[in-house]
């Protein structure tokens, strides 16, 4: 197991490495930079633009330099002083910007897998152990539903809803009242207010999936032999179910984290603008849209770092909950 | 419908109030008129002593100590402001929503920039701001500027011509901080001189006569707090490179802007400032929020030192439907830059509920959408197609504005094509209506006329040179308004048997291909395009490129070659040139002489008849939404306008809030 973690940690090191080259390469294909997009500002505010300008400009934050130079210079920053650079767009450090941001990313994220794991695993066991019931047709249609309505759209409409019918101002995570207050039992019931929405918008989706997936496994364990063998001997129904199919089917659920995270880290990115939180999705369309680098280049860096530690902390967990997975 | 706007709506700016002025004066066209209102008593707590009267939390910084008492802040002589309708009270906040972090929001910048000069309410004139007086001299060549004696910064050192020499010295003239200095102030492409004469007088001289310096005024800052910044700087820090890598910067000059930064992306609440509100925090968010200045060197006529409102509030939502979710639940006090007028009639449902009233002003951009076909195109056969008036004069026919008003806005605009907008002293009724009538018939007409004949499915057109036709219009994949109206002109253009096809275009990647001559047509909104902002800045849509030249709609290379005086570029045909030379005498006379008005109606005419740029629809108004407890600002019958600066001259420090 040691041994496992381990190299499993050293080989985080090259994944690391190839991520922020993929990344800053990626970031510097389009046409244009920082400073043509800043070009186009300074024109809306009445400033000639002049190419003799832009060069001077490009000069002064160095992208008349080589990319493999900038490249290097940001992650030696990084690695060295842990300096992610300054966001051109913002006239900021870049670590003053992400890190609430991310903080709120991985924390709406984790939220909701608890959330969809709370609702897709009894309705999963009840529609496998009841199958083809009304209520487990009923489970079927909604989860359909759920897999096929696009959550942009359910955020959209949640919102109108809640400002239509409520009165309710959906945008952002605290009410104008609390948003800069210090944190308090009263700030906390308004966060939990302004929670609910992406939330269920996020997990509608892949507890959908879900579901789906453990009514399938579990249908598939409950025709085999162990289990007809375990009921002759008059166990009673409630606890063999949960106590060996159930474990068996479990799974999914665990390895679903592997590939939920990613999914829920970017489609959060479009939840997120619709309902304008404030976690690192918008401030990463953003910031590629206006080619500011560094910034770019940090997040995706730190998603991508996340991403990978998802990815060994569900195979870790994989292997404490079924003892026949081998690490080795 | 169309709506005309009558030139009683438009006020022309008159440089001739110029020296001496210290109070603002409401000129005849000013709004409303100046009442008193009964609670102006209620201004301010008691201050048995002292001439002038404060805010109660500015109060009780001075009882405990830790500030001094207003009389001793404020200059000996302050600017006095007359309210734009009644007198006010303390207190509030001012705020409003934004949805791009980063991007100018003028609702709240407006309330804190110091420039030199400024409008009145009325929009008739130029007056000094910052500065107590300025005078041009007869032979144009030298301004004098008075600053305001015993004006503070806001952290209270004094504000003199140290501060002015600083910039000067330091800032403009430091290759560093300023690589290319900015055309303005460069007349005769010499940098303008500056001229020391005591603590608060300095002349500026310029190389040649340089009268429409007047009209520049308005978006000039000619001074640095050199007592804060000093430290940052190379000149009078020889640390100051190792300073800036202790801040995790490569450079000084790069910690030097950082600290220096006093516009939507300032950092360092430290920076002294001369607005009436002060930076005070940014979130990562980028909400941020100002505070009152306690220096800021302005009363109204009672007395009470402004501003009224407390705090100036910067509220960042991801979108614009987040946007208008909180503008109908009644957040901020006021808005307008990104509300839409699509939205109007949902503004005005919620007007109750939201506690606001949405208002239509006039707003002066000359055409919503504006194209030219590119007249340097690297295609001989179409280039001198394009150049033939009648191929622009017939397709200028062939655009149903009428439908575009009808579908895009509402019918609240007026079907022109973006000759200015009315009311300038050269301007003549009719100069927007050339070639604007919808004649199909005619339109074809005309193209037969310059023999292109039909290709053999009788659909299209083909070239001069007998092949198939397809001209590209670009727009920018990120303005839907634009890809909209484009697909209609697509449609009409079908109709005169002309194969236009429209393609979104990342913005960036457009730029650069307009910049390398490699684009059929230009296609913008065309703002920037009144007698303002043509002044301020050039007449940047009456001559090649019909544009600024870092995005030149068509004819980079004729601009090229008028720039260099023949050198590089491509020779323009004599009524271009001719064109240039008027435009630069234009820039060049005195506001408001006969010749100006001359040179001005002849660069108009000489648009309108050519139809370089051919536009739909424009002089659409401008939505706002105010809420009911907001007092002093504009109403619907002014102009609210980016030519202008928005809400600039409006002048937020006396806005108060009625609670």
């Amino acid at each position: 197991m040691l041994k496992f973690l381990l190299s499993r940690l050293l080989l985080f090191i090259p994944t690391f490495l190839v991520i922020s080259v993929v990344t800053f390469v990626l970031i510097q294909l389009p046409p244009g930079d920082y400073i043509s997009a800043y070009a186009s500002q300074l024109e809306a505010s009445g400033e000639e633009a002049s190419e003799a300008l832009l060069a001077a400009l490009r000069h002064r934050y160095g992208l008349d330099r080589p990319v493999w130079f900038q490249y290097f210079k940001w992650l030696g920053g990084i690695i060295t002083r842990g300096d992610f650079g300054h966001s051109m767009q913002w006239n900021r450090p870049v670590g003053d910007l992400i890190w609430d941001r991310l903080a709120w990313t991985v924390a709406i994220s984790f939220i909701t897998i608890i959330v969809t794991w709370i609702l897709a695993f009894p309705i999963g066991i009840y529609s496998a152990t009841h199958q083809y019931s009304p209520f487990d047709y009923i489970f079927t249609f909604l989860g359909f539903l759920g897999q096929g309505i696009p959550d942009f759209l359910l955020a959209l409409v949640l919102m109108w809803i809640g400002f239509s019918v409520f009165g309710l101002d959906m945008g952002g995570l605290f009410s104008e009242a609390y948003r800069e207050a210090p944190w308090s039992w009263a700030r906390f019931v308004d966060l939990l207010a302004h929670l609910w929405p992406p939330i269920l918008v996020l997990s509608v989706s892949s507890t959908a999936g879900l579901i789906r997936t453990m009514r399938a496994n579990l249908l598939d364990e409950l025709r085999k032999p162990y289990v007809a063998t375990a009921r002759a001997k008059g166990m009673k129904e409630w606890r063999l179910v949960l106590k060996y199919p159930v474990r068996v089917a479990l799974n999914p659920f665990i390895s679903s984290m592997a590939y939920v995270l990613p999914q829920l880290i970017s489609s959060a990115t479009i939840i997120s603008i619709v309902l304008s939180l404030p976690t690192t999705g918008p401030i990463q369309i953003r910031s590629l849209m206006n080619q500011d680098m560094y910034l770019a280049g940090s997040l995706f860096l730190l998603l991508g770092s996340l991403t990978i530690l998802s990815t060994l902390l569900s195979d870790v967990l994989l292997a404490v909950v079924d003892p026949r997975i081998r690490l080795e | 419908m169309t709506r005309t706007i009558s030139r009683r709506e438009f006020f022309i700016v008159s440089g001739t109030t110029v020296a001496g002025t210290v109070l603002i004066a409401c000129g005849g066209a000013a709004p409303e008129a100046v009442e008193e209102a009964p609670m102006a008593e209620a201004a301010a707590p008691e201050m048995p002593m002292g001439k002038y009267r404060e805010a109660p939390a500015l109060s009780e910084m001075v009882q405990a100590g830790t500030l001094p008492p207003v009389d001793d802040r404020l200059p000996a002589e302050p600017r006095v402001l007359e309210v734009l309708d009644q007198l006010g009270r303390y207190g509030g906040e001012l705020s409003s929503v934004v949805a791009d972090p980063t991007a100018s929001l003028f609702e709240i910048s407006n309330g804190r920039g110091a420039n030199l000069a400024g409008r009145n309410y009325g929009l008739d004139s130029i007056i000094p701001l910052t500065a107590e007086s300025f005078e041009l001299s007869a032979d144009s060549q030298t301004l004098t500027v008075n600053l305001r004696a015993g004006a503070r910064w806001s952290d209270g050192s004094p504000f003199t011509t140290e501060d002015v020499l600083f910039w000067y010295e330091d800032v403009l003239l430091n290759e560093e901080l300023t690589p290319v200095i900015d055309s303005d102030l460069t007349p005769g492409d010499t940098p303008l001189q500056l001229e020391v004469l005591n603590d608060y007088s300095f002349n500026l001289i310029f190389a040649v006569p340089y009268p429409s310096v007047i009209d520049i005024l308005p978006s000039l800052t000619l001074w640095r707090p050199k007592h804060y910044l000093k430290d940052w700087h190379i000149n009078y820090n020889e640390e100051a490179n190792a300073k800036a890598q202790e801040e995790n910067f490569d450079a000084w000059y790069e910690v030097f802007e950082y600290h220096a930064d006093s516009g939507e992306t300032q950092q360092d609440a430290e920076l002294p400032v001369l607005g009436a509100w002060v930076f005070e925090r940014q979130d990562t968010q980028g909400n941020t929020s100002y505070t009152r200045n306690p220096y800021f060197w302005t009363v109204d006529v009672e007395g009470n030192q402004l501003p009224y409102v407390d705090t100036l509030r910067k509220v960042v939502v991801e979108n614009r439907e987040v946007l208008t979710a909180k503008v109908l639940a009644g957040e901020g006090t006021h808005h307008s830059w990104f509300l839409s007028l699509a939205d109007f009639p949902l503004y005005k449902q919620n007007e109750e509920s939201g506690n606001y009233t949405a208002r239509l002003h006039p707003d002066l951009r000359a055409s919503e959408m504006g194209f030219a076909f590119n007249y340097n195109h690297q295609d001989e056969v179409l280039r001198e197609l394009f150049n033939t008036l009648e191929w622009r004069q017939a397709l200028s026919h062939a655009i149903d504005r009428n439908e575009i008003n009808e579908l895009r806005f509402g019918g609240r605009g007026v079907p022109r094509n973006p000759i200015m907008h009315p009311g300038p002293s050269f301007w003549e009724d009719g100069m927007d209506q050339y070639y604007t009538s919808y004649d199909v018939d005619l339109a074809n007409e005309l193209l037969d006329g310059i023999g292109l004949v039909y290709d053999s499915d009788g659909r299209f057109r083909l070239r001069p040179d007998g092949e198939a036709m397809t001209i590209t219009m670009e727009v920018d994949a990120g303005r839907a308004d634009l890809s909209e109206v484009a697909n209609l002109i697509s449609s009409y253009f079908a109709a005169a048997g002309v194969n236009l096809k429209v393609k979104g275009q990342d913005q960036q990647f457009l730029m650069q291909r307009m910049r390398a001559n490699e684009h059929d047509i230009g296609v913008w909104a065309i703002g920037g395009s009144s007698e303002p902002y043509s002044r301020q800045h050039e007449p940047i849509r009456y001559r090649p490129p019909w544009h600024w030249s870092s995005t030149p709609l068509s004819g980079p290379l004729w601009r090229q070659w008028l720039d260099t005086d023949g050198a590089e570029g491509m020779e323009p045909p004599d009524i271009i040139k001719e064109l240039w030379d008027i435009t630069v005498q234009w820039q060049a006379e005195p506001f408001g002489t006969d010749r100006y008005k001359e040179l001005g109606r002849q660069m108009l005419q000489i648009n309108a008849e050519n139809v370089w740029l051919i536009g739909t629809v424009g002089l659409v108004p401008r939505a706002s939404v105010i809420r009911n407890t907001v007092r002093n600002h504009p109403q619907a019958e002014n102009i609210l306008s980016i030519e202008y600066d928005m809400w600039n001259h409006y002048q937020m420090a006396q806005w108060w809030i009625d609670s």
